[in-house]
């Protein structure tokens, strides 16, 4: 109980030091959002009445201050580019992006936890060969150049694939959220499931491939260290086939590295994801975020930036509670 | 019929033999020592009994019987299932050779006997039988809140569990400080003779050897030097190597003499001599 206070509070001292930096940063960076606005030859008195609008007269402690107590409302202000709340343009672009980021996790980690028990189980030097290759290939290849790859693959050999977007919009169906995916999935509608993965799959793939290599080669590593251990050894005395030891013996062992490496890789695909969210138009928080960065548009950078230093921070707190479940060693009461 | 028998049996590590025609018999209910110095080959000797040889080092020749059945012969499942049925291994390093994200309950209870009625009582019954305190929560914790002494009795307690005709015992108290290892010892002797399973005592330590063994294998280089009565081995070793072996132990019998390490001369006349056999 006191643990989960910490914590709770450790969140929030982490979140008010985010935004006290990227709101003094944005504010001393050159560039305004008055001056993006304004058509050219206003007056100043358009300027100065636009600034009063939007806050930017007052000096920078005291704008925090505003913000700060909007904020605890939920109120990140209006994105002064789409004349928009704040809120609501992350809550329509963000699940965009995290089914994305999901999608293509779960991918990387199918891939990497089957070839990496494939080839310690297997340990045929060919196989093991093959698949340090491959891993080798999918991580030198970057996400983008992936994206590029399978575009022109699929323009070239299967036209009817999608390249662009997330849904069909003559077919577009209703959804409640915007996680059309998991929603799909939830309610059972797999027809509008299989379709809406047609469309997901190829940025997922592109994104994935060399996560999926990163975690291939620390996972594979770390089996096969475990597999030289004396308890496998022991393991095998009591009879156990070889598969049976490297899922049931070293697999464990070798989770703890592998957390560590995919909460990292984690935390850089959700700010990754722009360049291929761009490539397929996929309507995600990442494009939105270079916009609004281009645009000087305050609030939503804002907004955005603390989205995501929460959703690190949550992926953090994931992965130390992953490592107490997967190592006793940590769990030791004291 | 013997319960172990080992036939001319030779390893080869890509080529370069790591045993020589090794034979050895050793009888149930029977403590049989395998000494040696280091290289000796005598944990590849057990490590090829247990079919858990590395990678790389392969049987060139010779044959393991176990109760008249040949192991070498056997298809792999079944030789695995043998493995579980009648041999088990006690550890050289207890503090490597349990799994660290299991606890001692699960690695204990898989090597139960098919048919065992209450798994989690008969674990806590065999602790107790190895004098681990507090059972009950040794049996719920994991490997590292262990001793290494609590460790290796944990292993001691895994490897009679299953009830097995052939324990082999690989330096089992090397990597224990010298106090427990009496503990230990005596433990192994005492599981041995209620179970009244055949034990390969593999060891570098004659002293050892004198206390608990009953026939003692003395081994270089790969190869079966003497074997011997456990008392007629001590008492009038047969070849010059065993005879230096005995002159570098020291002896509780003989206190105040001093030990002689074996002469250089001796192992490069055996060196040049293996080259002949």
């Amino acid at each position: 109980m006191a643990r989960l206070l910490v914590t709770i509070g450790s969140i929030f001292l982490t979140l008010l030091g985010v935004s006290v930096v990227i709101f003094v940063i944005l504010r001393l960076v050159p560039g305004d959002p008055i001056s993006m606005m304004l058509p050219p030859g206003a007056t100043d008195e358009v300027r100065a009445n636009l600034e009063r609008l939007y806050g930017l007269d007052k000096s920078i402690p005291a704008q925090y201050v505003i913000w700060l107590r909007n904020v605890a409302w939920l109120d990140f202000g209006m994105s002064t580019q789409f004349r928009l709340p704040v809120m609501e343009i992350i809550l329509d672009r963000l699940p965009a992006t995290l089914e994305l980021v999901l999608l293509a996790s779960l991918i990387a980690l199918v891939l990497a936890f089957a070839f990496s028990i494939l080839a310690v189980w297997l340990q045929v030097d060919s196989a093991t060969l093959a698949i340090d290759g491959l891993a080798g290939l999918a991580q030198a290849i970057p996400d983008f150049l992936w994206a590029l790859i399978f575009i022109l693959a699929v323009t070239l050999f299967a036209p009817m694939m999608p390249i662009s977007g997330r849904f069909d919009p003559r077919t577009a169906q209703d959804f409640a959220t915007n996680f059309y995916l998991l929603e799909s999935l939830v309610t059972f509608r797999f027809d509008a499931f299989a379709e809406l993965m047609r469309y997901a799959v190829l940025p997922a793939l592109a994104l994935s491939l060399p996560l999926a290599a990163g975690i291939t080669r620390v996972l594979k590593g770390a089996l096969e260290e475990a597999m030289a251990q004396d308890y496998v050894m022991l393991a095998q005395t009591k009879g156990k086939s070889r598969l049976a030891i490297v899922l049931g013996e070293a697999l464990r062992n070798a989770m703890i590295p592998t957390i560590a490496l995919t909460s990292v890789q984690l935390t850089f695909l959700i700010g990754g994801t722009v360049l291929i969210e761009r490539q397929f138009s996929w309507p995600g928080i990442g494009s939105t975020a270079i916009s609004a960065v281009i645009n000087r548009d305050l609030p939503l950078i804002q907004g955005i930036v603390l989205v995501f230093a929460l959703i690190f921070i949550l992926i953090n707190l994931a992965s130390n509670e992953l490592y107490r479940a997967a190592d006793p060693r940590l769990r030791t009461e004291r | 019929m013997s319960l172990l028998q080992v036939d001319s049996l030779s390893l080869g590590l890509r080529g370069t033999p790591v045993l020589r025609s090794v034979n050895l018999t050793i009888e149930a209910s029977e403590i049989a020592g395998v000494v040696g110095e280091s290289g000796a080959g005598k944990s590849m000797l057990g490590k090829a009994i247990l079919g858990v040889l590395p990678r790389d080092v392969t049987v060139t020749g010779g044959a393991i019987r176990l109760g008249g059945t040949d192991l070498l012969a056997l298809r792999p499942r079944a030789r695995r299932a043998l493995l579980k049925r009648d041999m088990a291994l006690i550890p050289q390093d207890p503090l490597s050779a349990l799994n660290p994200c299991r606890t001692i309950s699960a690695q204990l209870a898989e090597v139960l006997p098919r048919g065992t009625v209450d798994a989690k009582l008969e674990v806590i019954r065999w602790l107790d039988a190895v004098r681990i305190p507090s059972a009950t929560k040794v049996a719920k914790s994991f490997p590292h809140v262990l001793s290494g002494g609590m460790r290796q009795r944990a292993l001691i307690a895994a490897a009679f569990a299953s009830r097995p005709k052939l324990v082999i015992a690989d330096e089992p108290t090397t990597a224990l400080d010298v106090t427990v290892q009496k503990d230990i010892l005596n433990l192994i002797r005492e599981m041995q003779r209620e179970t009244g399973v055949g034990l390969m005592f593999v060891t570098h330590d004659l002293c050892v050897v004198a206390k608990i063994c009953h026939s003692v294998t003395v081994m270089h280089g790969g190869r079966v030097i003497e074997q011997a009565a456990c008392t007629d081995l001590i008492n009038r070793p047969g070849h010059a190597y065993s005879q230096a072996l005995l002159a570098a132990t020291p002896r509780p019998d003989q206190a105040g003499q001093g030990l002689e390490p074996v002469p250089t001369a001796l192992i490069e006349r055996m060196i040049a001599g293996a080259g002949d056999g």
